[in-house]
């Protein structure tokens, strides 16, 4: 525990039951210290999604990854197994990785030819004569990160050997991410296809906060939905903004606890038919998606049924995020500083067509220079600076609150609920947040 | 005047329309079949990988519109932008098409609010040209930014 964990006292900083109502301070995305505090408790002690097995194929094929500010090496090894190593020499400690992703047998330290296969284990430390009756040895193999969770191929991590199971971490968020991979008809994502990334100047929390935020969609987005050609401005509406209304939505916003959060779109993807989007840029090539998922599941009953539901948008705390054709993981850097991932998520066993169609509906909407992330990242970066004019301000999150509900979602798990235009998501996140970070 | 000139004047004017944000006379500099690409992979291929921008000429046209909108809020205000562009290099394909490999280097203001600051941009260009009735016209345009396998600041102008 750093010098910074007593100086903060989170219980007064999240107040759930204000005169005002749900109020946060502003001072969470401002302060470096509270920063430090995150890494430190969220993302070195937490569990923290790292990356997919289908971004390793192959024997030796790996990719480097950060968890918090810990580098790894995310590697499938001789044996099939893949394994999570940090990138640090156990010698000298210099890094042995620097590219980015790869495929290798070996990793080779630079600085005094230490060897390490590509399960971690320490091959060749030369001129070993020099450590007289006691070379280097299993002690000298690359660390790994203690506990690796992996569910329908995406692969999470603990730095830490002892907490919250996997299982219990992910909580009601798995069957969301099943349901993700259900979609494809080989019944798995491929994120193959490579990624794009983002910086932006603006706290990492702001993105957990965004992704299941309908209410910005029809205000930032405005340019954007004008161009998507294939939907008219009746379909448009239907799609992005007039989800129903309090007495009838069509768009659950839900808290699934564990700061984990879905914007459930399932009844109004149904409702809008063919004009569904999620296998890319048109719905044409849906039908085909529908038979591939009738042919693994054995029943174009419920092919249709999960098909025409569609993906929804999921926030896996702290860093995954899935919403229509695309994996996004959001990547802490400092408290102003934030970089973002974009893999499109292939669907394995789908045509090529269905596939190319996705990486452009990504390329479309996402990345440094589509048509949505961009002005999502103006308005982060406007909320960092604006923050900073008056930084001893509280933000309300209060939008229904008063219709706030425990609701059984598409699995029969007992969620918080509220409208799709709501804010309980982002309580949720702030309720868990708050827990993490008061914890002893 | 020679090819050369011709294809010069050609790359510099494109130039110029992009550090204008001239987006309608900039447009017509495409075929009707041009394809706009910008990688993140320099060695990735449009199908199998993705890429920062890649567009068809159907999706050139609906960026120009999303750009010249007053709604896109990445350019509100927009980008004051100037490039250099040299190295110019030409490959004849044909009697009316060239293979044109070019470097730019764009110097990029920003203001929001009170703040302001400059960036650069730097890469190569690929340019497959045709002649069309006697006007030169991009049929594709690759882009090779230098840092498009990086962590990038939002891309709101033409490149």
């Amino acid at each position: 525990m750093n010098a910074h964990t007593q100086r903060v006292d989170y219980s007064t900083l999240i107040r759930e039951d204000a005169p005002e109502g749900f109020l946060v301070h502003s001072r969470l995305y401002l302060d470096e210290a509270i920063f430090e505090d995150e890494i430190e408790r969220i993302y070195h002690r937490g569990w923290v999604y790292v990356g997919h097995e289908s971004e390793l194929p192959k024997v030796g094929d790996y990719r480097l990854r950060l968890i918090g500010r810990q580098p790894v090496i995310m590697v499938r090894g001789e044996d099939q197994r893949i394994r999570l190593l940090l990138n640090r020499c156990t010698h000298r400690g210099n890094t042995i990785c620097q590219r980015e992703r790869g495929n290798t047998k070996f990793f080779r330290c630079a600085y005094h030819g230490w060897v390490f296969d590509n399960t971690g284990a320490l091959r060749e430390a030369t001129h070993v004569s020099g450590w007289g009756d006691r070379p280097p040895g299993e002690a000298q193999h690359l660390f790994e990160v203690p506990r690796m969770g992996v569910h329908r191929g995406f692969i999470f991590a603990s730095l830490v050997s002892d907490g919250v199971s996997f299982e219990d971490y992910l909580g009601n968020a798995a069957a969301y991410l099943s349901r993700y991979c259900d979609l494809a008809p080989g019944g798995e994502i491929d994120l193959s296809a490579g990624r794009h990334g983002i910086t932006v100047d603006a706290n990492w929390k702001m993105q957990l906060e965004n992704l299941t935020d309908a209410y910005h969609a029809e205000y930032v987005h405005a340019s954007a939905l004008a161009q998507f050609a294939s939907l008219s401005a009746t379909d448009k509406k239907a799609a992005f903004t007039d989800r129903g209304d309090l007495e009838n939505p069509l768009a659950m916003q839900r808290d699934l606890g564990g700061g984990h959060s879905v914007l459930d779109s399932f009844t109004s993807n149904r409702a809008q038919g063919d004009k569904l989007r999620f296998t890319g840029s048109t719905g044409t090539l849906l039908p085909e998606v529908i038979e591939g998922v009738a042919q693994r599941i054995g029943s174009h009953e419920k092919a249709q049924w999960l098909a025409r539901g569609g993906p929804c948008h999921i926030m896996v705390f702290p860093n995954l995020m899935l919403l229509w054709d695309a994996v996004r993981v959001i990547q802490p850097v400092a408290h102003s500083v934030t970089h973002i991932y974009y893999h499109p998520a292939l669907l394995k066993g789908a045509s090529e067509a269905v596939n190319i169609a996705r990486i452009r509906a990504q390329e479309g909407g996402f990345g440094p220079a589509g048509f949505l992330a961009p002005d999502d990242m103006e308005m982060f970066e406007r909320s960092q600076a604006g923050m900073a004019v008056r930084p001893d301000t509280w933000l309300e999150l209060n939008r229904g609150r008063h219709i706030e509900r425990i609701e059984d979602d598409d699995f029969g798990q007992p969620v918080r609920t509220c409208q799709n235009l709501d804010e309980v998501a982002q309580r949720g996140i702030w309720r868990h947040y708050k827990t993490v970070m008061t914890a002893e | 005047m020679s090819l050369r000139d011709e294809i010069e004047q050609f790359i510099y004017r494109e130039a110029r329309l992009m550090d204008q944000h001239r987006f309608e006379d900039w447009e017509a500099l495409w075929t009707d079949d041009g394809v706009y690409w910008v990688p993140c992979a320099h060695d990735g291929e449009p199908d199998t990988d993705v890429a920062i921008i890649y567009a068809d000429r159907a999706a050139i046209t609906r960026r120009l519109l999303r750009m010249k909108s007053n709604a896109m809020f990445i350019q509100d205000p927009r980008s004051v932008v100037a490039r250099l562009v040299g190295n110019v290099e030409i490959d004849p394909t044909g009697d009316d098409a060239a293979l044109v490999y070019s470097s730019f280097n764009i110097t990029e203001f920003r203001r929001r609010g009170h703040k302001t600051w400059l960036r650069t941009w730097a890469g190569r260009s690929e340019h497959q040209l045709r002649r069309q009735d006697g006007s030169w016209k991009m049929a594709f345009k690759k882009v090779l930014l230098v840092n498009s396998d990086g962590e990038l600041p939002a891309l709101g102008f033409l490149v």
